[in-house]
């Protein structure tokens, strides 16, 4: 709701009345000065005048606030201000006289006086008007423009939103139709196992498929998380999949974006295990640096597979999704030296707080 | 008795085979092999009848390997991944299982084999299938040659050009050339088109790949590659590359 940009607030009425004074003493001066009338009289009528186009000048809000003028075109509005401009000014100016003349019925001649700057003050009242509207234009399109960057602002934070939602990661169905295959295996090879299987598969996806709202958790349950996936994967590929964590006490409570991980994971063993016959090493290390920690994942690689043109789409998800929860560039550094690829992703402590 | 062997990376999806096969009898399975290499040559040593057959698979996958045999035994996908059944029944696949499957599924599949004596009627029906599903096309990263005795594994990207012979195509790249059976049209086809192009009748080549155009005679170019091969152009050829090359 748009409320009476001066007479709303009182600061506002203030300066409003304090240029209508200032105008009033102008003209008075420029009375007495210039039309050698006397002080009494000229400020007598300037304050007629004015004071009762400054009331008029608030009821002028109300014409263009509630009058629908999108349906109108640029001419016909234009006119319709110009005859409403000069309408007002003509009635104006003949209440004043009336008024003034009331007033200093006495005296004749100033009365006289007063009708010789008639089209003066009738062209007074018609510049009153135009500023007034185009004061309240302005305002009214400055309240609008405000608006408008406010709503941009919450559109913008819906879209990061919406952006980082769609780059979690998510379940990829081979991992699940493999896993479940094997599941099917063990049932008549290893029951127990099977078991085991299927209650470590519950519990990853349980994770995996409910954390729709949480955005952030701690090192350590990430890696827990991560430690199920591995675990179920190396039913599948046994002896061809190992992995290996060196993550110090001090950084498991540090917050992390929730499954930043797992897509270099699934690349590692995309790119890794699915392509080699002998066995591949996944290693986590964890360092403190300034303000922050650092992660680093490395796996080695068949050097004999050729280059699969696997679509890079996963890490940069990852980049995107660092970028945006953190605001910053180069969170995460990819390198590929003696048969060993590797990730370094950098999580900055302070943003968190103001991060969604 | 027929013989089979199993193509198949994961040792629980082997074992669940081998335990579906109890229930027939006459399927015997002589050999297993947990990668597309060792796959490749195993059906060159024990020829089997039968191969149950994974997709993804380290060293070659199971399309790869087939491609590189000569005359290949009955075939039966076992995947997770659902992309492959219209490519896998191209091949003459005898059936396509999608992981995790079912002991009447997988008997389903095996019976088929055995009434395999009716080859013709089953031609036919795979026709059939493949005519009612959309050609999806799924582009090529590599390329798997034999070269001698050995297998080649040939990343797309490192192939300059390609020539048709026959029935057969040369692949042209920086360390040699490798001669496939396959057609121009399939390569044209798999290949990006934005990289490689169908410059001649006779010629893919990669766009990266060459140099320069020469003029050769009035409306005629050769296209100049970074090996020094030149190949013909024709008009049609010629307006491919300038309209890739405006992109």
């Amino acid at each position: 709701m748009m409320v009476h940009p001066i007479i709303s607030n009182l600061r506002n009425f203030s300066v409003y009345s304090v240029i209508w004074l200032v105008i009033i003493l102008i003209l008075t001066f420029v009375d007495v000065n210039i039309f050698k009338a006397d002080f009494l009289t000229a400020f007598t009528s300037s304050c007629v005048y004015n004071l009762s186009y400054e009331i008029l000048g608030i009821g002028l809000w109300y014409n263009i606030r509630y009058k629908n003028f999108e349906k109108i075109n640029q001419v016909n509005r234009f006119l319709y201000h110009l005859t409403e401009a000069s309408i007002i000014s003509i009635i104006w100016v003949l209440i004043c006289q009336f008024i003034i003349s009331t007033l200093f019925s006495s005296e004749k001649h100033l009365f006289n006086l007063s009708n010789g700057y008639l089209p003066f003050t009738f062209l007074a009242g018609v510049v009153y008007y135009i500023f007034l509207t185009l004061f309240y234009y302005l305002y009214i399109s400055y309240i609008n423009l405000q608006e408008k960057i406010k709503n941009e602002a919450t559109l913008q934070a819906l879209v990061k939103e919406t952006e980082l939602n769609l780059l979690k990661s998510q379940i990829n169905p081979h991992f699940l139709f493999n896993s479940l295959n094997s599941i099917s295996s063990l049932t008549i090879t290893n029951p127990g196992k099977a078991r085991e299987m299927i209650i470590k598969l519950s519990e990853f996806l349980r994770k995996s498929i409910g954390n729709k709202e949480q955005k952030m958790i701690s090192l350590s349950e990430e890696l827990q998380h991560l430690l199920l996936y591995l675990e179920i994967e190396k039913v599948r590929f046994g002896e061809r999949l190992q992995y290996q964590f060196d993550i110090p006490e001090t950084c498991n409570k540090f917050p992390i974006p929730i499954m930043i991980m797992q897509p270099i994971i699934e690349n590692a063993i995309k790119h890794g295990v699915y392509e080699a016959t002998e066995p591949i090493l996944i290693k986590f290390t964890c360092t403190s640096i300034f303000n922050g920690i650092k992660i680093c994942i490395e796996n080695n690689y068949d050097p004999e597979a050729p280059p699969r043109k696997g679509n890079r789409m996963g890490l940069k998800n990852v980049d995107t999704r660092l970028k945006l929860t953190y605001h910053s560039e180069n969170l995460l550094k990819t390198s590929n030296e003696n048969n060993i690829f590797k990730v370094e992703m950098t999580f900055p402590a302070t943003s968190l707080k103001q991060s969604i | 008795m027929i013989k089979a062997i199993i193509i198949e990376d994961e040792q629980p999806a082997r074992d669940l085979v081998k335990h579906y096969l109890k229930e027939h009898q006459n399927i015997e399975v002589v050999a297993e092999f947990s990668d597309g290499f060792s796959g490749l040559k195993g059906i060159n040593e024990f020829k089997p009848d039968l191969v149950f057959l994974d997709i993804q698979m380290p060293k070659l996958t199971g399309f790869e390997l087939l491609e590189l045999l000569d005359s290949y035994p009955q075939i039966i996908f076992t995947t997770a991944y659902d992309q492959y059944a219209i490519k896998a029944f191209e091949m003459n696949a005898v059936d396509y299982l999608l992981k995790p499957f079912s002991q009447e599924r997988f008997s389903q599949a095996v019976n088929k084999v055995q009434n395999l004596n009716n080859k013709a009627e089953q031609q036919g029906k795979v026709q059939n299938l493949t005519k009612h599903l959309s050609d999806e096309v799924e582009q090529l990263d590599r390329v798997v040659v034999k070269f001698g005795n050995k297998i080649k594994v040939i990343p797309v990207d490192d192939i300059l050009y390609i020539e048709s012979q026959d029935d057969y195509v040369m692949i042209y790249t920086t360390e040699g050339k490798y001669l496939k059976q396959q057609t121009m049209k399939y390569f044209e086809i798999h290949l990006d088109s934005g990289i490689f192009i169908r410059i001649h009748r006779s010629y893919i080549a990669n766009i990266n790949s060459i140099k320069q155009l020469e003029l050769y005679e009035k409306n005629s170019y050769l296209a100049v590659l970074s090996n020094g091969a030149k190949l013909k152009v024709s008009d049609s050829g010629y307006k491919h590359l300038k309209n890739v090359l405006k992109n």
